[in-house]
Order: C-alpha cells, then sequence, then structure tokens
C-alpha cells in the first residue's frame, strides 16, 4: 500500500555541487563551543541530489549557479553579489536586479527574496529562481526605483545534506558539541538499512515523551500512564557509546532560528547557536538587510502553504510582541494581494506560529521587521492546501495521469486542525497513504530494536519536483504588485504668504503607494522624515528643519507642517522628504508670493 | 569473567574491612604530610578551620602589628581621620618583595582614569610581576584601542584556564563608576599582600590579609547573616594567605571593555549610539525597541571581544563588577527585578544570597577597622541589579552560569564631608578590600586519598574523595541547565583503570558506575559538586607494584585538580 521507504530517491542526477571560495568568511568566526569552519565540506555533498521522475522539471542546486547566473546576467540587469560563505565554505550565493532608474541599485529600496533558509525548503528555493526568471523576463515590468536582491540558497550546508540524504533537519555546516561532553559531531546520524536515506527512529524508553496516536503512523505526546513510550531521533545507533543516540550529529546551527529577536538558546533543545547571528550566513544576510534601504524580505520556507507574517512566539510576559497591531492592516491587504495572484485561498494573515502550529524562536523574519523595519513575509511555497485550487485540481488530474495518483490533488487545514494532522489527511485524501514509511524494526547493533520510519522525502516538506511549476504559480506576479506598491511621496505646498520679509509656508506629504511608508516601531529612526533645506539669507524663525513623520499609510498623508522665515524676495528653499521604502523626493519653492 | 569479579568488589562495600590488606589510613588534607602514598600537587593550603575564639576575642592574623611599619610612610594627612585596615595599603609601597620579583607600584587610585592610565597602569602591574600577571589584548574596539585584559596567577599551582577564576571588570565611561580603579586596587593589594607575605614569613610572622577568610567576623555577624541572608556562613570563617590565593586561583581584571567610551562623558557616551550593556543577547531588544541596543547583540566590536572571551573560559565561577546603573531600565534607574523571562533557580538564589551574606560580614569586619563602608556599598547580586536585559551579567549568567556580583556605591552627596578625591579613594580601597573577601568563596576542589588496597598483584582498589570546600558549587544550577559542561571526571594516568563505583556517602556501600573506561577517564555522576559536598569514588585499577599514578579531577567552574599516588 505504501511506499517502501527510498523508493522516491532512486532516480538520482545532479550532484548538490560546492561552490568554495578562497577568502575568509565575513563573520567573526565563533570561539570555544563554535569551533572555526572545517577544513572541507561533508563529504555527503559529493552524493548525487535527487532528480525528478520524467527529467522534464528538476530541483536545482547551488551546483546550477553557473548556469543560473548565465542566464540572469544575459538580461543585462543583474549584477552578482558577494555574501561570503557558509560555516561549512560553500558561497552564499546573491544576485541584485532592476529596472533602469536614475539611481544605482544599492541606494534603492530594497525587496529581498530569501529561498531555503530554514535549510530544508528545496521548493523555497526553486521558487526564488522561478520568480527571479520570471521578473527578467519582463524587464518593462520592473520598476527602476526598486532593487530586487534575490538569495536562493539562503542556507547552503542545510539544504545540501537535505537533498542528499535527507538529514540534518536543515542546521549548516557548523561543527557543535550539542551534549556538552567536548567532543564534536561524535555521534552522527547512520544509515542503518543502508537504503541511502535517514528516516525518523523510534526507541522504546519508559521516559519517553511519546506514544503512537490512535493512527498508528503517528505519534503524539504522551499521558500519565500511557506505554509503550519512546523516544524520537534520527535514524542511527549510539556512536559513542553514551547511552544517547544521534545526539551529537554532523552539525550545526538552525539558521532560521539564530537571530535575535525572542532567541532562545541551544539549552532548550533548539540548535540556535550560542548566540544570535553567530554564523556567517545569518550574519551576512542581517548585515545585507541593515546596509540597504530595506522595505520587504520575503522568505520562501516551510511546508505551511500561507503567507505568514511575524510572530514567530505566542505572546508571553517578557516577550516582543508580533506583529504590532499597526501593521496588521498591510497584512491583511498582503494576504488579498498574495490570494488574488497565486489562487490560494487564505482566510486572513497568519502569525508564523500559528502558521507552522509551533513556537518558533529566533526566527529570521520577526528580527527583519522589528529590528531593520522590513515588511516581512513567509511565504510556504508547499503545503497540504497547496493544490486545492479548483484550476490546480483540473492540472493535477493531468499530471496524475504521467505520474500516477500519488502527486495530485491537494487538502485544506480544517479549523483546529494542526499542520501535522493536515498533512495526515492530505496523505490520506490525495496520495492514498503513499508518502509515509511504516515503522519497521531494525537492529541497533547494541542489543537494543529500535523502529524506523516516518515521512518520505518530498512530500510533506518539498513536493515531487514534477509540481514545481504549479505550486510556484502567481509568485512574481504578488512580488511585482509588491514593487509596484511601494511607496511614492508628493509634496504639496498648502500654503506661501508674504508679507514684506516674512514668509509663512505650509506643506504636507502625501504617500501615493499603495503600501505604508513603513512598518514597525520607529523609536530609532526609520520613519519618514521632511528635511528643509536653506539657502544663505534665509532665516527660519518658526518650525524644524527636520520633522518626522512616522510611517505615512498607503494612500495617506501627513499632518500639515507650518514654517516662519525671513526671507529677501526670489529666495527658493528646498524640501526634501525621505524615508527607506522610497526612493527620495526633493521641491524647491520659491519664496515669492 | 573478569567482569563479574569487578562487580563483585566493587558492590562489596568498604574491602578493607574484610580484607587483610591494611587500608591506608583516611588523608585527612593535603597539610597531612605524613601520607607519603599521597601528593598533591595543586594545592597546599591547609583546610578551613574556623576561629570563633579568634574572632571573638578580636585576635586574628590581621591584628595590629601584623605589618606595622608598612603604614608610616605614606599615610597623608586625610587618612589621620580615616583608621587603615591594619595590614594592607593601595597606596604604600611594600618596601621588600616577596621573591624579588613582585616589584613596588604606586598607583594612586584618587580620581578616575582615563583610558590611557588604566592602559599604563595595567603594563606597570604586568611588568612588576611578570611571573605572574598576563596582559593581553583579547580585540579592538571600534575606533582600533585594546581591550586589556589581566590575568594574574601563579603557575606553580597549575595553568591559569584551569584554575577557579574571577573576573573583575568595568565598561563605564570615566566617572560613572569606580569600576575601573577598584579593579586595579584589587590587584593592586593582592600583590602588595603577596610580596609582604614573604618577609612575614622570614619574621616568623603570620600573613596579612587576615580579613580574607573573615577570621574577624563575630558570632554577632554571623547570626545577623544567618538573620538577614538565611546563610550560615560559619564554614567560611577560615584564611588563605595572599600568594595561596594566586596559587589556587586566577585572578583577571578587565577594567576597560569599552575604551572609546571610557573618556567620553556619561552624556556624551549615552548620544554615541550602541550601550555596552545593552547590546549583550540575553533579555536583548532591538534599538527600534531599546534605543543604545544596537541593531543586534553582538554589534559592537567590544561586546563581541568579551562574548568570545566568555565562552573560552570555562572557569570562570564569579564576575564582580561595579554597579553604575547603566544596565537598569533606561530613564527609571529604579527597577530591582531582572526582566520577565530571565531564569534564577532556587539553589543558585542560595548562592547569591550567599554572596551577599559574605559581603556583608566584609563590610563588618572593615568597620571594625574602622574603614566602615557606606551602608550602600553592599554587594548586590545579579538579579537584584535590575536588568531590563541585554547586559553583560545577563548574559553572563544566563549564558554560562557564572555568578554575577556587584558593589553598589552610594551616589558622591553635596554635602560629603570627604572631598571627591578622598570619596574615591576611600571607596576603592574599601571595595577592592571586599573584592578580596569574595576570592574565598570560589569553588574549591580537590581529591583526597581515602585508602589503597592491594587486590592481587597488579590489581588495586583505590578509594578517593573528591570533595568542593569553597563556598560556590562547582556550576551554578542554571550552568548546569544550560548544559554548558558535563559532569565532573577524574582521569587515571599511569594506570589502566578497569571499573568505577560511586556512593553517596560516607556509609552507603558503592554502586557500579561502569565496567569499562574510556580513556581513563570516569565521570562523577554530576556537574555540580555542591558547597561542601563530596562525592566518594572507588577505583579498580592495574597498575605495577610501586609506580606511580595521577588523577585529574575537572569541575566546569572548579578548576582541575590532580593528586599523586604510589601504589604500595
Amino acid at each position: 500500500m505504501r511506499l517502501i521507504k527510498g523508493i522516491l530517491v532512486v532516480a538520482i542526477a545532479m550532484a548538490w555541487g560546492d561552490r568554495l571560495q578562497a577568502q575568509d568568511v565575513e563573520a567573526t568566526p565563533v570561539q570555544g563551543e563554535a569551533p572555526a569552519p572545517e577544513a572541507d565540506p561533508p563529504s555527503l555533498d559529493e552524493a548525487p541530489a535527487l532528480a525528478p521522475k520524467g527529467g522534464a522539471v528538476r530541483y536545482r542546486s547551488l551546483g546550477d549557479r553557473d548556469a543560473v547566473l548565465a542566464a540572469w546576467l544575459a538580461g543585462g540587469l543583474a549584477q552578482e553579489l558577494d555574501l561570503g560563505q557558509s560555516a561549512g565554505r560553500r558561497e552564499l550565493f546573491g544576485v541584485q536586479f532592476g529596472g533602469q532608474g536614475p539611481l544605482p541599485l544599492e541606494a534603492r529600496p530594497m525587496i529581498l527574496l530569501i529561498g531555503g533558509l530554514d535549510g530544508r525548503s528545496l521548493a523555497g528555493s526553486e521558487a526564488v529562481i522561478h520568480i527571479t526568471d520570471q521578473l527578467m523576463a519582463q524587464p518593462a515590468e520592473l520598476s527602476g526605483a526598486v532593487t530586487y536582491v534575490v538569495v536562493p540558497w539562503a542556507n547552503p550546508d542545510g539544504l545540501a545534506r537535505w537533498v542528499t540524504t535527507g538529514s540534518g533537519e536543515g542546521r549548516n555546516g557548523r561543527s557543535l558539541d550539542d551534549d556538552g561532553d567536548g567532543l564534536v559531531d561524535e555521534d552522527p546520524a547512520d544509515d542503518l538499512d543502508g537504503d541511502g536515506v535517514l528516516m525518523e527512529m523510534l526507541i522504546e524508553d519508559p521516559k519517553g515523551a511519546w506514544v503512537r496516536s490512535e493512527d498508528g503512523r503517528f505519534l503524539r505526546p504522551a499521558r500519565q500512564g500511557e506505554a509503550p513510550r519512546y523516544r524520537r531521533c534520527i535514524e542511527g545507533r549510539d556512536d559513542d557509546g553514551d547511552g544517547s543516540y544521534n545526539e551529537d550529529q554532523q552539525g550545526g546551527v538552525l539558521l532560521d532560528r539564530n537571530f535575535p529577536v525572542n532567541w532562545e538558546g541551544p539549552w532548550q533543545g533548539i540548535s540556535s547557536g550560542p548566540w544570535p547571528l553567530s554564523e556567517p550566513e545569518s550574519l551576512a544576510l542581517a548585515k545585507l538587510v541593515l546596509e540597504r534601504r530595506t522595505a520587504v524580505v520575503l522568505l520562501y520556507q516551510g511546508n505551511h502553504g500561507q503567507l505568514a507574517m511575524p510572530g514567530g512566539m505566542h505572546p508571553a510576559p517578557g516577550r516582543v510582541e508580533l506583529p504590532f497591531p499597526a501593521d496588521r492592516p498591510v497584512y491583511r491587504r498582503m494576504v488579498e494581494i498574495f490570494n488574488a495572484r497565486t489562487g490560494r485561498q487564505q482566510a486572513a494573515p497568519l502569525r508564523l506560529c500559528d502558521a507552522y502550529g509551533e513556537q518558533r524562536a529566533g526566527v529570521a523574519m520577526d528580527w527583519f521587521y522589528t529590528a531593520a523595519g522590513a515588511l516581512t513575509m513567509e511565504v510556504g511555497i508547499w503545503g497540504p492546501q497547496v493544490l486545492n485550487r479548483p484550476s490546480d485540481v483540473a492540472e493535477a488530474g493531468a499530471l496524475e495521469a504521467a505520474r500516477g495518483p500519488a502527486e495530485a490533488g491537494g487538502a485544506s487545514m480544517s479549523d483546529g486542525e494542526s499542520l501535522e494532522q493536515a498533512w495526515a489527511r492530505w496523505l490520506d485524501d490525495t496520495q492514498g497513504g503513499l508518502g509515509y514509511a511504516d515503522w519497521t524494526p531494525i537492529d541497533l547493533g547494541d542489543g537494543r530494536e529500535a523502529l524506523i520510519g516516518g515521512w518520505e522525502r518530498f512530500t510533506n516538506i518539498n513536493p515531487p519536483s514534477s509540481l514545481l511549476s504549479t505550486v510556484v504559480k502567481g509568485q512574481a506576479e504578488f512580488v511585482l504588485d509588491i514593487g509596484r506598491g511601494l511607496p511614492k511621496f508628493e509634496i504639496v505646498v498648502e500654503n506661501l504668504r508674504r508679507n514684506g520679509r516674512i514668509v509663512i509656508v505650509q506643506a504636507h506629504v502625501r504617500n501615493l503607494g499603495s503600501l505604508p511608508t513603513g512598518v514597525g516601531p520607529t523609536a530609532a529612526g526609520g520613519g519618514t522624515l521632511l528635511r528643509l533645506k536653506l539657502p544663505e539669507g534665509v532665516t527660519m524663525v518658526a518650525g524644524e528643519l527636520d520633522n518626522d513623520l512616522g510611517h505615512l499609510p498607503a494612500q495617506g498623508q501627513s499632518s500639515s507642517f507650518e514654517w516662519l522665515f525671513v526671507a529677501p524676495e526670489k529666495a527658493v528653499i528646498q524640501l526634501e522628504v525621505e524615508s527607506p521604502w522610497a526612493a527620495p523626493l526633493g521641491l524647491e519653492v520659491r519664496l515669492d508670493r | 569473567m573478569i567482569a563479574e569479579l569487578l562487580l563483585g568488589l566493587l558492590l562489596r562495600g568498604p574491602l578493607q574491612e574484610e580484607s587483610d590488606q591494611p587500608a591506608l589510613p583516611p588523608v585527612q588534607g593535603p597539610e597531612e604530610e605524613s601520607q607519603p602514598a599521597a601528593e598533591e600537587i595543586q594545592t597546599a593550603q591547609p583546610e578551613p578551620r574556623a576561629d570563633p575564639e579568634g574572632a571573638a576575642s578580636g585576635k586574628s592574623a590581621t591584628s595590629s602589628g601584623a605589618k606595622p611599619g608598612d603604614q608610616a610612610a605614606d599615610q597623608d594627612s586625610k587618612a589621620q581621620n580615616r583608621p587603615e585596615l591594619q595590614g594592607s595599603s593601595l597606596e604604600g609601597p611594600r618596601s621588600l618583595s616577596a621573591r624579588g620579583t613582585i616589584k613596588p607600584l604606586e598607583l594612586k587610585l584618587d580620581h578616575a582614569y582615563d583610558f590611557k592610565e588604566i592602559e599604563s597602569a595595567l603594563t606597570r602591574i604586568a611588568d612588576r610581576a611578570p611571573h605572574l600577571a598576563q596582559l593581553e589584548t583579547i580585540g579592538q574596539s571600534a575606533q582600533g584601542a585594546p581591550l586589556l585584559v589581566l590575568t594574574l596567577s601563579d603557575p606553580s599551582g597549575g595553568p591559569a584556564e584551569e584554575k577557579p577564576a574571577i573576573l573583575m571588570l568595568d565598561y563605564s565611561p570615566k566617572g560613572v563608576s569606580l569600576g575601573a580603579e577598584t579593579a586595579l586596587a584589587f590587584v593592586q593589594l593582592l600583590l602588595d599582600e603577596a610580596a609582604a607575605e614573604a618577609q612575614l614569613e622570614k619574621e616568623g610572622k603570620p600573613p596579612g590579609l587576615g580579613f580574607l577568610g573573615l577570621k574577624e567576623a563575630t558570632p554577632e555577624d554571623l547570626h545577623q547573616a544567618l538573620e538577614e541572608y538565611g546563610q550560615d556562613l560559619t564554614g567560611f570563617l577560615s584564611g588563605s594567605t595572599p600568594r595561596q590565593v594566586l596559587r589556587d586561583f586566577t585572578v583577571i581584571i578587565a577594567p576597560a571593555l569599552d575604551p572609546d567610551e571610557r573618556d567620553q562623558g556619561p552624556a556624551e557616551a549615552a548620544r554615541s549610539g550602541v550601550r555596552y550593556d545593552l547590546n549583550f543577547p540575553l533579555g536583548w531588544r532591538p534599538a527600534s525597541l531599546r534605543p543604545g541596543a544596537g541593531d543586534y547583540p553582538f554589534s559592537k566590536p567590544e561586546t563581541l571581544a568579551l562574548g568570545s572571551y566568555l565562552s573560552e573560559r570555562s572557569n570562570l565561577a564569579l564576575m564582580l563588577g561595579i554597579s553604575s546603573g547603566a544596565g537598569e531600565d533606561a530613564g527609571s534607574g529604579q527597577s530591582q527585578t531582572p526582566w520577565l523571562g530571565a531564569m534564577l533557580p532556587q539553589t543558585d538564589r542560595e548562592v547569591f544570597r550567599k554572596l551577599e551574606g559574605i559581603g556583608f560580614l566584609s563590610a563588618q569586619t572593615l568597620a571594625r577597622h574602622g574603614d566602615s563602608l557606606r551602608p550602600s556599598e553592599v554587594l548586590a547580586p545579579w538579579a537584584s541589579l535590575g536588568s531590563p536585559g541585554g547586559g553583560l551579567f545577563d548574559y553572563a549568567f544566563q549564558r554560562f552560569g557564572i555568578y554575577p556580583v556587584a558593589w553598589s556605591p552610594a551616589p558622591l552627596a553635596s554635602d560629603e564631608l570627604l572631598s571627591a578625591a578622598d570619596h574615591i579613594e576611600h571607596s576603592v580601597r574599601a571595595m577592592a578590600l571586599q573584592s578580596v573577601t569574595l576570592l574565598g568563596a570560589l569553588p574549591r576542589v580537590r581529591i583526597e586519598q581515602d585508602a589503597l588496597v592491594e587486590l592481587a598483584p597488579g590489581l588495586w582498589q583505590l578509594d578517593v574523595a573528591v570533595r568542593n570546600s569553597g563556598v560556590l558549587p562547582t556550576l551554578s544550577s542554571l550552568g548546569e541547565k544550560r548544559r554548558v559542561a558535563g559532569d565532573v571526571r577524574l582521569t587515571l594516568g599511569g594506570a589502566k583503570l578497569l571499573a568505577t563505583g560511586l556512593r553517596a556517602g560516607d556509609d552507603a556501600a558503592f554502586q557500579v558506575v561502569q565496567l569499562e573506561a574510556t580513556g581513563n577517564m570516569v565521570s562523577m555522576g554530576a556537574a555540580i559538586l555542591d558547597s561542601g559536598e563530596t562525592r566518594w569514588l572507588r577505583l579498580v585499577i592495574e597498575g605495577d607494584k610501586g609506580s606511580t599514578i595521577e588523577l585529574v579531577g575537572r569541575a566546569a567552574r572548579g578548576g582541575s585538580t590532580r593528586l599523586k599516588i604510589s601504589l604500595n
């Protein structure tokens, strides 16, 4: 009935290539707990990556970057970025581009697209490449006032491990002493049954936290008195003989838990790194966002299938509660556009923790939003409900003929349903149960037995590659809409009166864009600023040279400002308005009325 | 087969009761030199002993006459109104140095030092005692100034990084706190006293720094400490000499961790962007929500450098600073609790209370010498400093479980009787003296031999006790939760370790820990040896008669300790 474990990985083609460079990683290497990068990348990278059945569509990898880059550079719009290297010394590949415009790309408001930061979402990486392809294919549609920066493989170490063995949970290549025993990576996962894939493993343990659920395939937290209980871990033996299994695996840090806002340390059981932004990949992204005029960050990852807004953690005392109430209307609008463009049917904006059905500390999105003031969203390219659009059901039906029923159809999350329950329903309703390996006994070699099984790859984390073109539909249009909607300023002089040498001026600023001029707090700047520049001979008697407008709403305007000058006839003053999300605008005003 | 034999041996209980083999008498401590088979390399200090009689009668090693001539030359007229603590002087040069290598040094700590003065003072200290002091640069400030750390440690007691350590530091702009000056006074005091100790020894006089173990605390003091802090500190009434301190512990000072801001005034520093004490990861919030916190933790090179330094120093048990209000909630200055979400396990709360009690006792002792501290110059534990999060102390405790405490000097009132210079000099000296007292709280792990029995030719049963005689545990409870270190471990050298057993108490039977030792190493089954806690270990080893074996014990914050034993 169900697929035999590993059946999806028999078709093998492209190698997940390395892009090793000689230059140092920009970030300071973590001392002590996080030793210097390994001399050599993990050997698993030499293992071949998965190729799709049929060969028409496949997941591209860092090994394809030359071809991808060449195609992008050919259009004459793109420039390659130097973002440094990962902890495992793989290139952090990034490109910037934009329409023709007066400002250099570095000076324009930036829309940043990040793929696969979680180290597992190959579909997220593919979505970023697809969107970039689409945008570059229609240069006339690109605003000359915006820069697009794309980082398709933001976690190259984690993605390399995931695509080859389905292991690592997305951790990067940083070697760590996970269990505090002074040794590093001494108890890695092992392919016990030699099928080339690392599955989940259950070890019976009276102190285990899990029991098999009513549906014996899945597990749920154990209640008092229930047995048998299990510990869950990755497939492997107790290599270091300490009684624990795979507690100190190869690498590393989960990059999307390595950001500062609401960060929790590794002692909470998360591979969040020794400190926030301890990793070169996360620090490089953070610096990029801080150095640019970052308007929008889109993270393409996750298997929730939703457009999620900031809020990795549920509200609690002492925690930064996200998003800020004032910004919720913006996110509602984003969901409307997202639905319209992609055909998805999301009812309302979801915080990230709600999208996943679990708390997620230290996520990149919360920091991009809170510290950098960027409109940040996570796009779950794949999810149990993604293919439930009428048009897709029809299209998937066509695919079904070629590929069999396993990859067709979709399911949506019902109210109160967890993400895992939704996936279970998806599995049964649309896949006939195929894609989940039964729990099978395995000898651990130390006199103990365990069970291995669980989700196959290319089921609930990433879609089968043949569905890629389907699941990325409308994503490029969504990004274009965002670019078009960025704020544009107009300075309106309401009143200018002269009485001898005394001049009074009143003005306000309008935002013509369909997005506000910013989100998040403005305590440390980041709001819109209206600035006056006065020539010699003009004295300001009342009013301010720098006027903080805060965030202007979409299609909204500021309050009115008033200045009083002592100025000669025909004197010209300059009003300038600027904000991180919009190109600056200047207006010369002759004080001669 | 052999496993069963060893298992039987381990579970049989104290073998000497059943064996004809005479057991060696228990070793009472390293001073028991009648124990020829055991040689404790690292430690030669006497076991702590209470001296209630001396305390009650006012007799102590610090009684007047200990170094009568020391004060004569350098007492200025102001000091006449402020009786000096006998046996110590910060500004007085020691005419005689202990080994001819600790040279006299006079730092006039009566004003706020700028960075150049601090740098110069550290260099002079390092030059003064090159065999004890190491001055290193752990990074550079944004403007290129060196981030200086001075480590004092007598290498005869083992490498500096393997001994329990205290770090005294300051990062505030000049004049905001007296932390930098106090740190300099602290090491000057230690070196002065160490220099004097050898001469006193030659003269047959007791060493100085008797207050180190609070021998002069009275029963009333102790009772008051018990009442106010809920801690019985009787066991703390013991003394280490200055040279023992330098041999057993590592003393580290970092008086100017933010040198660029050091020479700025507080207002200028506040305007200059990222504040040092808001830029650490735990409890951090971005500058958009907390101005001065920076865009991300460790965005300042100065904080990143110290973060890296701390992650490399597993032996740091205690962190000591001077509260300047920098960590308090911006604007209010009144917050007395850490941010919501910060962790403080009950057992660590008790440890902090002990440290507070020690601060209280040391203040009482100083007061008895007429060197009265003002009421607010008390030792404040981390939790009562009221940080909003993102501070250095927050990071030290919440990340590594290092115990941070700070002196909280009172602000200088306009009607002060003393001049500003007097005030600085007085406060600095008082806090330095009390800081030395805190050294006695550091964990002290020792291995002691209980018994050695030859079971069969070449097969030995060795019973040892591993004890922490310090006030601090070998790891804080939070540090254990944070998994900053593994269990206390013993490693055997010179013989093969076949099996080990542990017993919970003096009378309990040994329980098997392991029958095969990986790397001749055995875990003590816990990361924490609490204050005064002893664990007993039975080792079954294979070694040649007459050979010497070495046991090395390692505890996270308790450092390393060694014991050599001859198999006879």
